[in-house]
């Protein structure tokens, strides 16, 4: 059920990327769809009454190791949040140049206009 | 009143940030050390680092950031924390003969829950913190910092970091 | 109990998706996608994620801000959404047609509480929980998977957020023409 919600969130962030002709609105999609493949990552590696995977100086090792939630999806998901980082950096110098070169954030317009 | 937007927001806006900014620093500080020990890491204190000199601009003007962390100092950072990274690493084949090895934990084994415990992975926490505050605030000023500038007779809007130099040969 | 709550805060993050998408406001919408991220982070919260969930903050703040910052101005032309209707029709069509495929293989993911970690016991999860405090020393197993276990995939992002800043710092240049004379005019 909480996966399908996910999905339904991944599909939405794809018709922002396809169906918009603001520049601005499909860079949005694009952060919809990295937010819910992040979400739905982390919600794969839980465990019912589990607890969070750090070790403390009272923990006992063998209790820890069958109720700890799965560390392994978050740190790919750590490393994805930084590189989503990047790519929206580079997307959002890409649209304040079309924005200096056209003069608006209209794709339709931009193909009208090519000089 | 003409508000002079190179100077920044209002009284109240600068004065908070001079009461908070600080602590927001030591909290930067604090979230990358103790990433070993409880749930941080280099990656929040790096970016915490990186708001506090974005607030830093906003408030008070780029004029006042840009004294003592232009670009060309927050790209020595970058770069050299960079290739600090990967000398360390590449120290580990030296010593035990696997990339990223952690040689330090291996050498001189420490007490547990210490700050100074895990042998490299508070030195690799530090360096990546550096290197994403220094390369997130440069995207700061490449991509937000501007204003109007003619060019062939039109108006257009420039990266002001960028334009420094054609502003020398007015 | 923990099901519900993050079903929840899903559906709240899907209602602020549309609304994202599909107000003229500019600012408005770069808020709600803010509003989405601080969602998030509260669902990784309540999963047993705390470190994610700091670093999912601070990430969405930065990204509201470059984007205000960067895109939003005074002059902006609104935008009226009168796309052609056919080429839109279809391409809905094909998006219903994949979201109902997608539910087909979501359908076969094990049940939300059980990881893979518990059915196969040759997992590498496994292996990083019980070694890790004892081989490496440090107490947050995520820190000593991504720095001592996988430091490869760590060192291959900062790769890929240094290509990043500096292919923005490449688009953003400006080359000057020593001809032609221009003048600067100091207004923001």
């Amino acid at each position: 059920m909480v996966y399908t919600l996910c999905f339904v969130l991944f599909v939405i962030g794809l018709y922002g990327v396809t169906c918009k002709k603001n520049i601005v609105k499909i860079i949005l999609g694009f952060l919809i769809m990295e937010y819910s493949i992040n979400l739905f990552l982390i919600l794969l590696g839980w465990r019912k009454n589990g607890v969070v995977p750090v070790v403390e100086p009272d923990t006992i090792m063998q209790c820890f190791a069958i109720k700890s939630v799965d560390p392994f999806p978050q740190a790919m998901v750590l490393i994805s949040i930084v590189t989503g980082l990047g790519i929206l950096i580079l997307m959002v110098a890409l649209a304040i140049r079309l924005y200096q070169r056209y003069g608006t954030f209209d794709i339709t317009e931009m193909n009208r206009l090519k000089k | 009143m003409k508000k002079n937007k190179q100077s920044g927001m209002s009284v109240i806006v600068q004065n908070t940030t001079r009461m908070v900014e600080g602590l927001i620093f030591l909290f930067g500080i604090y979230l990358t050390v103790y990433g070993h020990l409880t749930p941080s890491g280099g990656f929040s204190g790096g970016i915490v680092f990186a708001c506090v000199f974005i607030l830093m601009t906003l408030a008070f003007g780029k004029n006042s950031v840009l004294k003592f962390l232009g670009k060309t100092t927050a790209y020595i950072f970058n770069c050299s924390a960079a290739l600090l990274f990967l000398i360390i690493a590449a120290c580990g084949c030296l010593f035990n003969g696997a990339f990223f090895s952690n040689f330090l934990e291996k050498m001189f084994p420490s007490a547990n829950f210490r700050i100074f415990s895990a042998g490299l992975i508070p030195v690799y926490n530090i360096i990546i913190a550096v290197n994403i505050a220094a390369g997130l605030f440069m995207v700061f000023i490449i991509l937000a910092v501007r204003r109007v500038v003619e060019i062939n007779g039109k108006r257009r809007l420039i990266s002001t970091e960028l334009f420094d130099k054609t502003e020398r040969k007015r | 109990m923990i099901e519900s709550i993050v079903a929840l805060l899903i559906l709240f993050m899907i209602i602020g998706a549309i609304i994202a998408l599909e107000t003229k406001d500019l600012l408005s919408s770069v808020i709600s996608v803010g509003a989405i991220g601080i969602a998030a982070s509260i669902c990784f919260l309540l999963v047993g994620a705390p470190d994610i969930a700091s670093t999912q903050l601070v990430v969405e703040v930065l990204t509201v801000i470059i984007l205000i910052k960067a895109t939003i101005r005074h002059d902006l032309v609104t935008i009226d959404e009168d796309r052609e209707f056919f080429g839109l029709s279809v391409t809905l069509a094909l998006l219903f047609v994949f979201f109902l495929f997608g539910l087909k293989a979501f359908w076969a993911l094990p049940e939300f509480g059980a990881p893979a970690m518990e059915r196969i016991s040759s997992a590498p999860s496994n292996g990083y929980i019980e070694s890790g405090f004892k081989q490496t020393g440090s107490g947050n197993i995520l820190m000593a998977i991504l720095l001592d276990y996988r430091g490869l995939d760590t060192f291959a992002e900062l790769c890929v957020l240094f290509a990043g800043i500096w292919g923005a710092f490449a688009i953003m240049r400006v080359y000057s023409r020593k001809k032609k004379t221009r003048s600067n005019n100091e207004k923001k």
